[in-house]
């Protein structure tokens, strides 16, 4: 299937996809359009859920499988044969993330000590000088003209603007660093979201981003950026390098 | 691990999930606990060899081990989505399986015997009866195609050669049917809320 399909075939296709019930091909394509369509993706998404409760029968462990496990997670240390870092997690839970207001980052930024606990939401962030940061950019671009959609410029506790971000109505994002100096290799740069309810990461950004994209179900109040070790962290001490309300 | 010793008893989705992030091995034991069975009976009805079933179920949770990052909560809760991940399993195994076209005439499967607490087992019971009233609202059709396709690992197409029947009919006969049961089960109130968590 080399085209691209119709709103009545992806609603035909959409359950046998939730079931796995497609064709190779077909398949394919229902999942290069879930690329771009966060409904068709939604949609899925509660179909799965709901399929998923046919399964739903229960019954015991089957015996002998969990010392094979454990006997296999402990035969695989970390780096160093120390535990390694904690990591990051797309989980969405807001009953469970603490009550932090988007001013409370500022303040905490001026303390210089943070602590990011909940976290939801982590999508892929593209990164770097790659030729899909050209079209991260170019949609940047695009995406900063959008109605409704909102800005921040995220600067340094001396004032200094070190990036701007845009965030469209439907959740989408872009940060372009404008002087956030680069890290060396062994560190990253952490992107997070403030709510009203929740502090969260949207994800990593690597040593030395240009453009990001990223994601996020719920409108942050604010965005602020730390420095973390490469591969994240799931709670921050660090100061953020730059904090900014979305406007 | 006994229940009474592990911290975790009382974590819900998020909380295991986060642990576990954080390389506690109790967590990954206590979500063991409460799926690891409905990823066996899962993987036990799709593959129909129990050595087999007992290799997704490692699969699984040796995955939810090393990349915990793959589970959203905001996509559902942790059951549906280990199971999903073990129908998909199943669904490639099934697949690749050149002898599944014998697998309905193995044997039954195997007996299941573990440490399995009776709350989990009520639970179980109840939203299973649950499902069970969803799915009687469903036609036979429906419901005849929707389960040749999620426990057969079936293609719709394939589903269609089955029964004899056209191929549009039997993806719209999915389609329904599927609406349909999220239908019922939203209006009985099984939502993510029923899943242990």
């Amino acid at each position: 299937m080399d085209r691209e399909l119709t709103p009545a075939e992806l609603a035909e296709l959409l359950p046998a996809y939730a079931l796995d019930a497609l064709d190779d091909d077909e398949r394919a394509a229902v999942e290069a359009h879930l690329v771009g369509d966060p409904d068709a993706r939604d949609e899925v998404a509660s179909l799965q859920r709901a399929a998923s409760f046919l399964a739903h029968t229960g019954g015991p462990p089957p015996i002998g499988v969990w010392e094979k496990v454990e006997a296999t997670i402990r035969a695989t240390p970390g780096p160093s044969g120390e535990v390694p870092p904690p990591r990051l997690l797309p989980v969405s839970q807001p009953k469970q993330s603490p009550a932090r207001p988007a001013r409370r980052w500022q303040a905490l930024a001026a303390a210089a000590v943070v602590v990011a606990l909940a976290m939801f939401s982590l999508w892929a962030i593209d990164h770097g000088a790659s030729d899909q940061s050209v079209d991260t950019a170019a949609a940047a671009r695009v995406a900063a003209s959008t109605p409704g959609a909102r800005h921040a410029v995220l600067r340094d506790a001396e004032g200094t603007a070190l990036a701007r971000a845009v965030v469209l109505p439907d959740g989408s994002g872009y940060l372009t660093t404008a002087k956030l100096p680069a890290l060396d290799g062994d560190r990253t740069y952490q992107l997070w979201g403030v709510g009203d309810h929740a502090t969260v990461s949207l994800g990593v950004m690597g040593a030395d981003p240009k453009v990001v994209a990223f994601h996020t179900d719920r409108a942050p109040a604010a965005l602020a950026i730390t420095n973390e070790r490469a591969g994240g962290v799931v709670s921050s001490a660090e100061a953020p390098a730059a904090v900014g309300d979305l406007l | 691990m006994t229940p009474a010793t592990n911290p975790y008893l009382d974590a819900d989705d998020v909380g295991l999930v986060v642990a576990i992030a954080r390389y506690r091995e109790d967590a990954l034991a206590e979500a063991y606990r409460r799926h690891a069975g409905a990823v066996f009976a899962l993987a036990s009805r799709m593959l129909w060899e129990r050595m087999l079933a007992e290799e997704i179920v490692q699969e699984i949770f040796l995955r939810l081990w090393e990349h915990p990052e793959r589970f959203d909560r905001s996509r559902g809760a942790l059951r549906s989505f280990l199971l999903m991940d073990a129908h998909a399993r199943c669904v490639d195994r099934v697949r690749a399986d050149s002898r599944r076209r014998d697998r309905e005439e193995r044997a039954a499967r195997a007996d299941l015997v573990a440490d399995y607490d009776l709350d989990l087992e009520a639970y179980d019971l109840s939203v299973a009866e649950q499902v069970r009233e969803a799915l009687a609202t469903l036609s036979d059709g429906e419901r005849e195609a929707i389960e040749l396709a999620y426990f057969g690992a079936n293609t719709y197409r394939e589903v269609a050669r089955l029964l004899d029947q056209p191929e549009g009919t039997i993806k719209s006969r999915i389609r329904t049917g599927l609406m349909r049961l999220r239908t019922q089960l939203l209006e009985q109130g099984i939502d993510e809320s029923w899943i242990v968590n």
